[in-house]
């Protein structure tokens, strides 16, 4: 079928072609005499017109009417021809405003719809309905009222003549979803930027949050220089004057990132380097500073990131107790919101796995509760003084007193 | 009151004061109020031995008890509140010997011990000073902190100086006969002995009756708090005073009974005559004034040291000794860690009307140098040049700009032409409509210095260095300090919210908890569904970024430990799952509730583990208990007992640590 349809749209367009160029004279001829050439011929002359305008234009019937298409400016005809371009699939009809409207139908996708049979069309014109949105496969037999066997048929044969295609849906995972070939979905289907076919790529998110604690950490906690080589920066500062943006950076950078690589190999350890800046300090990192520090450094896959894909992060980091939000005064006046790392946060994360444990996440320091062998018996519920399970022979309580 | 409550209460009441006292208290939570011939048919005990346990029960506060007058006998009933403190009794020795010696830690201890004490028990200290150490309260390990003292010192100036301040700190209290009644007793009593409401000013019935209700509640209040406001009331005689005439009429027939024991001494004399309530102070039959502990005072101190805790967690070092200067100064004004506002309970934001706010002033004054004030914040020791130049915040930022700034200059940028721009502030033109007129008050207010464009008078390095602590503490999201308002010629002063604060932190406490026991993840969800409120899945996976699939199962996994819940909204009236909509939510309260009771049952069960370790050394420690092994425990212990008592030391250490870490969670989901 695919292949008959390709093969079929030259001839077709050569048609078209062959129609336009004696396409004046038809229509200046008057073709009421001869009813069915002439129709042809009008269409033919309507098609050309519209193929003429420019794209996406839209042709109402006055406009057509003045365009002196049609013999006598016969309305009957013009609504017949119209009808007939729209059956053939050259024009689509559409409505705005109580008002009749046409617009051309790319020639090329035309040509891919002249081997669909009616149903075929019928569930086509449903799909590209729904635009970069897609639809539910459900929501087509729904609405087509087509027999569920006959529709899988046709959506086979229109995926294989490749027209449409399926889309994954991170919201519905289950559910297929149909899309024009040429379209690109919509990011509330795919999910944004952390969503790789559907799926939500938890690594990417865990990883970009990391970076994003890890620089954080370093904007909105003073680090007191290391003591091998107190003021050096201060020095270098002074050598190359007052100019602190253009010259510092290659050193300074180096250094800052030596001083979080070492909290981050022992991240017990780094709260004891963090000191707090004062609270009138102005450089605590906005939303759009992090956002700019991620696509400057490409962390996620190298793909740009929007602020509100960054907002999502920063939301996440807060309510895993990693991030705080806090508002400080900005220079227009208002109210800005910043972020700043916490200095103890629940867990930790390790950059690099060590030896001891693999994992990156270092365990939650528990609290009084948690520390108890209760706060995290799995039988809890069911213990009781001189019941099955009681505190005098509880083995978690033999293990905890023995350690 | 639920079950885990009441198990642990006379779990406690058990371990510290015998089966005796044990059996009746327990009879008395399971019944509810009891009088005696009720009270010996549940317990089965003869009255002699029912009479010795409740006077034991009612002289620890461990029982309320009430006679009104026109019964022929008195009732009794279950004091949870005082049972469950018997938990922090060591705590209270610590606090009292950290704030105020040893001397005030023997006083707390001879009134712990004995319920509460009179003057002449009190000086009598060095007498019982070898016995009190005996006593079982003190497993806690505070053993031998009563030995310090030499017998010799304790004279008695010194125990009355001492217990003068310990009275002033509000950490002993007189005790009143209220204090053995329970709220409601109370208040029918106080009403009893108010007059009807036809004879209150008013012009309607209904504004009598609201001078009545007022009139019972400021009697209640003096019955309470009556011995610390007298105390109060001697600091500042004239202000007290003044207070008091401000309040509506007090007639002085309210006072119908007459005085237990007329004769009063000591503190009660002279110009604490007019106080109503305190004419029924008890007094001991030598005319001495009697004390007890005031646990609301030990918790507010608990809270202000454990506050200072968290705030050098969160901030630094030199930070929480400025808090905790800050909090010391608002203790003396505060009676209770939460007051009960019947009308604006739930109104988080609304300031504490208790919290004397403290002016900067006060602080600088009251506040010790040390030398991390200076350095603590953005710079090291080691910059000595750039040392004077910290003094003021303006230099210290550009200079702190400049050290964090230069690594990343390739990444920032985007708003670098604001800050280059930040120092010159000053239009007032708002564009955030997200934030709050107050809090964005609050925010402006920071920046705003009223020494440096006031009066002209300047702060010293010391004063600005202590005031960015001050800062930096009232930026904080968790609130550790709120900025009073600005008023032109007034002082700065500064408040705590304090329920906002203990809301707060409590959050805090119940994401640890769900860190430990679940993962970072359900941390997530949880505090994701306390920030935006009740989710369906659908919303949450997309917020939280979480598979779907494992995020059903963690939410499974909390709502079933009950952390949170969930809601079924049906679509239509068929009511089918398919057809449902199920919304999660977390609720704060119920959340604390849950870990709560979770907190005594885990008390409950350190306590019956401690007792069944006890049990199975009990020969060893009978054994090393004896007088003659005291002290030659190597001669005398084979190898196998001593191992088997060092082993239980460690045991005990360890339960027992493990009980006041729990003990303190318990403090900041209820007491705090």
């Amino acid at each position: 079928m695919a292949g008959l349809s390709k093969a079929r749209s030259p001839t077709v367009r050569a048609e078209s072609d062959a129609i336009m160029s004696d396409a004046p004279g038809a229509s200046s001829a008057g073709s009421s005499k001869n009813a069915p050439s002439s129709s042809e011929g009008i269409k033919t002359a309507v098609y050309n017109y519209c193929l003429a305008q420019p794209k996406d234009t839209t042709f109402t019937q006055a406009g057509l009417l003045a365009a002196g298409l049609f013999p006598n400016n016969s309305i009957i005809t013009l609504s017949h021809v119209m009808h007939q371009l729209c059956v053939s699939g050259q024009l689509k009809m559409q409505e705005l405003n109580r008002e009749i409207q046409w617009r051309l139908i790319a020639p090329n996708v035309t040509s891919s719809r002249i081997g669909l049979d009616r149903e075929m069309q019928l569930v086509y014109d449903h799909i590209e309905s729904a635009g970069r949105e897609g639809m539910w496969s459900q929501r087509i037999y729904k609405s087509t009222g087509i027999h569920k066997v006959v529709m899988d048929r046709i959506l086979k044969s229109l995926e294989q003549k490749r027209l449409i295609k399926t889309v994954p849906n991170y919201r519905h995972p289950s559910r297929k979803t149909y899309m024009l070939q040429s379209l690109q979905p919509q990011e509330d289907v795919t999910g944004g930027l952390f969503y790789t076919t559907g799926e939500l790529d938890e690594q990417l998110v865990q990883g970009a949050c990391d970076w994003i604690d890890w620089w954080v950490v370093g904007q909105s906690w003073w680090f007191p220089p290391s003591a091998e080589q107190p003021g050096r920066k201060r020095k270098l500062d002074a050598v190359q004057g007052s100019h602190r943006t253009t010259a510092a950076p290659s050193v300074t950078k180096e250094e800052a990132e030596d001083r979080r690589a070492v909290e981050f190999a022992k991240p017990r350890l780094r709260n004891q380097h963090m000191r707090p800046y004062p609270q009138n300090y102005a450089n605590y990192p906005t939303i759009a500073d992090i956002t700019n520090a991620l696509n400057v450094r490409g962390v996620v896959n190298g793909q740009t990131m929007k602020i509100s894909d960054t907002l999502l992060l920063a939301d996440i980091l807060i309510w895993d107790g990693r991030l705080e939000r806090l508002k400080v005064r900005a220079k227009s006046g208002g109210t800005k919101e910043v972020y700043r790392a916490i200095k103890e946060p629940l867990t930790l994360y390790r950059r690099e796995p060590t030896k001891e444990s693999k994992d990156h996440i270092e365990p939650a320091k528990a609290n009084g509760l948690t520390e108890a062998p209760c706060g995290r018996c799995p039988v809890f519920d069911l213990c009781e003084d001189g019941g099955l399970v009681n505190a005098k022979t509880c083995p978690y309580f033999q293990e905890w007193l023995e350690i | 009151m639920s079950r885990q409550e009441s198990d642990l209460c006379s779990l406690l009441v058990d371990e510290t004061y015998g089966p005796l006292a044990s059996r009746i208290y327990r009879a008395l939570l399971l019944h509810g109020r009891c009088a005696l011939p009720t009270l010996a048919r549940h317990t089965h005990l003869d009255l002699k031995n029912l009479r010795h346990g409740l006077s034991v029960l009612v002289q620890q506060h461990l029982i309320y008890w009430y006679h009104p007058p026109e019964e022929r006998s008195a009732t009794y009933e279950a004091n949870l509140e005082s049972a469950y403190k018997l938990v922090r009794y060591g705590t209270y020795l610590r606090l009292s010997r950290d704030r105020h010696g040893p001397l005030a830690e023997r006083i707390v201890l001879k009134i712990l011990v004995s319920g509460h004490a009179s003057d002449s028990d009190l000086t009598q200290l060095q007498d019982t000073a070898a016995n009190s150490s005996a006593t079982p309260v003190l497993q806690n390990g505070h053993k031998q902190n009563g030995r310090i003292i030499h017998e010799s010192d304790l004279n008695k100036r010194e125990i009355s100086k001492t217990k003068v301040e310990l009275l002033q700190a509000g950490l002993i209290a007189k005790v009143h006969e209220s204090h053995f009644r329970t709220k409601e007793d109370n208040r029918l009593e106080a009403e009893r002995d108010t007059r009807s409401v036809e004879d209150f000013a008013g012009d309607t019935k209904k504004v009598r009756s609201a001078n009545r209700e007022a009139f019972v509640d400021s009697v209640l209040d003096n019955w309470k708090y009556g011995s610390a406001v007298m105390v109060e009331a001697e600091e500042a005689p004239k202000k007290k005073r003044g207070k008091r005439k401000a309040e509506p009429q007090e007639p002085q027939a309210a006072i119908k009974r007459p005085r237990i024991n007329e004769g009063t001494t000591g503190l009660l004399n002279g110009n604490s005559a007019d106080y109503l309530g305190l004419s029924r102070e008890i007094d001991a039959p030598h005319g001495d004034i009697v004390y007890s502990i005031n646990h609301a005072k030990f918790d507010i101190i608990l809270r202000s040291e454990r506050l200072v805790d968290i705030a050098e967690q969160r901030i630094c070092k030199a930070t929480s000794r400025v808090y905790k200067t800050v909090l010391g100064l608002m203790e003396p004004h505060l009676r209770e860690c939460r007051f009960v506002k019947p009308c604006d309970a739930n109104d988080q934001e609304e300031d504490d009307p208790c919290v004397k706010p403290v002016s900067t002033a006060d602080i600088l004054l009251a506040l010790d140098d040390f030398p991390e004030i200076y350095d603590s914040l953005g710079e090291t020791q080691g910059a000595g040049s750039d040392s004077e130049d910290l003094g003021n915040p303006k230099k210290r930022r550009r200079k702190a700009e400049e050290d964090s700034k230069s690594p990343f200059d390739v990444d920032v940028g985007l708003d670098r032409f604001e800050r280059e721009h930040e120092e010159d502030d000053g239009d007032d033109s708002d564009n955030d409509s997200a934030i709050s007129e107050d809090e964005e008050d609050q925010i402006a207010d920071l920046d705003y210095n009223p020494f440096q464009n006031g009066t002209g008078q300047g702060l010293t390095e010391r004063d600005q260095a202590i005031r960015s602590h001050l800062l930096l503490l009232a930026q904080h999201p968790l609130g550790f300090l709120k900025r009073g308002p600005r008023q032109s010629g007034a002082l700065e002063t500064w408040t705590i919210n304090f329920n906002k604060l203990i809301k707060n932190v409590q959050a805090q406490a119940i994401t640890q908890t769900l860190s430990t026991r679940y993962d970072t993840q359900s941390v997530r969800l949880a505090s994701l569904l306390a920030e935006r409120g009740k989710l369906d899945d659908k919303t949450l996976s997309s917020l939280c970024l979480i598979k779907e699939k494992e995020m059903r199962t963690k939410l499974f996994t909390m709502q079933k430990a009950g952390l949170l819940e969930l809601q079924e909204v049906p679509r239509d009236n068929a009511r089918l799952a398919s057809r449902t909509t199920f919304l999660y939510f977390f609720d704060h309260e119920r959340c604390i509730r849950g870990l709560t009771e979770e907190c005594y049952q885990t008390l409950a069960r350190c306590l019956e583990r401690y007792r069944h370790e006890r049990e199975e050394v009990k020969t060893v420690l009978e054994k090393a208990s004896r007088s003659d092994v005291i002290g030659r425990e190597e001669k005398l212990l084979n190898a196998h007992e001593r191992a088997a008592l060092k082993r239980w030391k460690v045991v005990e250490e360890r339960i027992w640590a493990q009980i006041g870490r729990v003990d303190e969670m318990v403090a900041w989901f209820r007491d705090f």
